[in-house]
Order: C-alpha cells, then structure tokens, then sequence
C-alpha cells in the first residue's frame, strides 16, 4: 500500500469510527422514553375587595373608618385570634395626621361583655406603632410599642 | 435335543429384541431464545397540590399537602429523571431534568416552589418459570411551599391551576 493511501485509509477508519459514535448517541437519545402526568396546584387566597376603597372585610375582620373628632376614626372589629394589619401602606386607606401631624389610636378593651376602658396613645408620622392582647389566666391587657 | 433348540431359540428372541435398545442414540442442538424488551413506566393520576386558603400578607409561609405520583415501571430502571412543566401557564418555571424536579409557579397572583422528590422503590418480584413477576413501584412526593407576606391577586375561591409533572426514563 502507498504511503499517501495508507493515510486515507486511516482518516476513513477514524471518521467511521466517529460517526458510529455519533450514531449511537442519537440512538441513546431517541430511545430515551418520557411519560407525564398532571395534576392541580389549589389556593384560596383570602385577599381585599380590590374594588373597595376602604380596608376591605375579611372572614376575621370588619373595618369602616368615618369622620372623628381628630379628623378620622378607623374602626377594626376582629375575631378572637385574628391577626389585624392597619399600617397606612398597606390598608390604601388615607389617612390625615391630625391634631399636631400624629395619629390617634383609641383601643377599647373589653372582656366577657364589659368594656374595661379604652387606651389612647399618638402617634408620630414615621413612627412604627405595634400592640399585642396579653392574655393571663385572670385579666386580659393591651401591650403597645411606639418606636420612632 | 428338543430342550437345548428351545434353550437356543429364546436366547436368539432374547438378542434379537435388546440389541436395538442398545442401539438407542439421542441428538441435542441448543438454541437461542431472543427478545428485546422496551421499558415501559405508567403513572397512576395525581392528586391536587392543595395550598389550602392564604391570607394576603400572612406572617409565616404556607406548605401545601403534599400529594404522590406513582408510577410502575419495568424492573430495574435506572438514571430516571423528572422535571416540571416550564409552559403550561405564565410563570410557571421548571429546572432541568434531574433526580428531584424543581419548579416553581403563581397562582392567585401568589408565587410558589414545587418539588417532585423520588422516594424509595419498591422492588417487583423477579419473573420465574411459574410467574410473570411484577413491576417496580416508583413514588414520587409532590411538595409545594407559598413565602409568606405575599399580597396576591384578588380572586373568589378555590383557584386552580394544572401543572405536568414529566418522569424520563
């Protein structure tokens, strides 16, 4: 055999072997097999009435606000255990500072029907207000935390 | 005389009919028995993914009930991979094929994580020559987890949404 088809017959052999290969790649893959199944993602969002312009009601929650004293009263009613969220941004509820640019937060706190009192407390624009009912085994009372 | 021509006689029969027992010759050629097996999953229906009810803005996230897809395969498979659809419906996402499928949706206007984690197979019974033997069980756990603090889009009710969970083998 001559030299120059000696190396033809080996970049042959080599191109063979690779597309034999290549062959059996593709067959890998084609004879790879998928079998699909579906199935439902379920949500109950417990949301806003988006075409409310007030905070809006929820299965916990009634709230209205109208005109006070200090230019609004913001009424939240709740069932035992709701958790309540008035902050402004969140509630799209304008509300005005009032009385020297502070809120007014008036809690009426009440146990087995009778009202214990109520608690005022102002508030500073920027301020971050936040409030929990401690409940002991004998009374019940109102924590509030004003940071600013 | 007459004695020893009887005595004679049988032993002649005698010969006559052992010697083609003897005589008795057997063949054997063995042969191939052939078959190309083409492995098959199937998958039992799925039950739903259920979120349950989230509260916009809620404080802690929400884990859906988990739910199983079954599948029964051919025996033995291995290097099976599955992935979540990616087109079904807008947002919904689905990494590469993988030991465990990871994806992710919205619904509701409410953004969730999916995974299809492959549990423990069961093994089929091996066929014999008296039994057509059974199949591998193969289940995958379906979980799903909402973050918490999400607004959501208002919507009434119970929404659903499908989604393809897709098994390769």
């Amino acid at each position: 055999m001559y030299l120059p088809q000696y190396f033809l017959h080996r970049i042959n052999t080599a191109i063979n072997f690779l597309l034999a290969v290549l062959i059996g790649l593709l067959s890998t893959i084609v004879n790879a097999e998928q079998l699909s199944g579906q199935f439902n993602v379920t949500v109950n969002l417990q949301s806003s009435d988006a075409g409310s312009q007030f905070v809006p009601n929820s299965a916990f929650c009634r709230s209205t606000n109208a005109p006070g004293s200090f230019g609004a009263t913001f009424t939240v009613v709740c069932a035992t255990g709701a958790l309540v969220d008035i902050s402004p941004s969140r509630t799209r509820i304008i509300w005005s500072p009032d009385n020297g640019d502070t809120y007014r937060y008036i809690f009426q706190a009440s146990r087995d029907g009778n009202i214990l009192g109520t608690i005022d407390s102002y508030v500073s624009v920027g301020s971050e207000t936040s409030w929990r009912m401690i409940n002991l085994t004998d009374r019940n009372y109102l924590e509030m935390s004003v940071n600013w | 005389m007459n004695k020893l021509l009887a005595s004679l006689l049988t032993s002649i029969t005698l010969l006559a009919v052992t010697v083609p027992a003897a005589n008795a010759a057997s063949v054997a050629q063995p042969f191939n028995v052939t078959v190309t097996l083409t492995s098959v999953c199937t998958m039992a229906a799925i039950g739903d993914l259920a979120f349950g009810t989230y509260t916009a803005f809620q404080a802690t996230a929400q884990t859906a009930t988990s739910t199983t897809a079954t599948l029964t395969c051919t025996r033995g498979l291995t290097g099976v991979t599955a992935n979540f659809d990616t087109t079904g419906t807008i947002g919904s996402t689905g990494a590469a094929a993988a030991t465990t499928a990871v994806g992710a949706g919205v619904i509701a206007g409410l953004q969730y994580n999916i995974t299809a984690t492959p549990g423990t197979t069961t093994a089929g019974a091996a066929a014999s020559s008296t039994s057509i033997g059974g199949a591998d069980s193969r289940p995958y756990t379906i979980a799903g987890t909402m973050p918490s603090g999400q607004a959501g889009t208002a919507a009434t009710g119970v929404q659903t949404q499908v989604r393809t969970l897709t098994v390769n083998y």
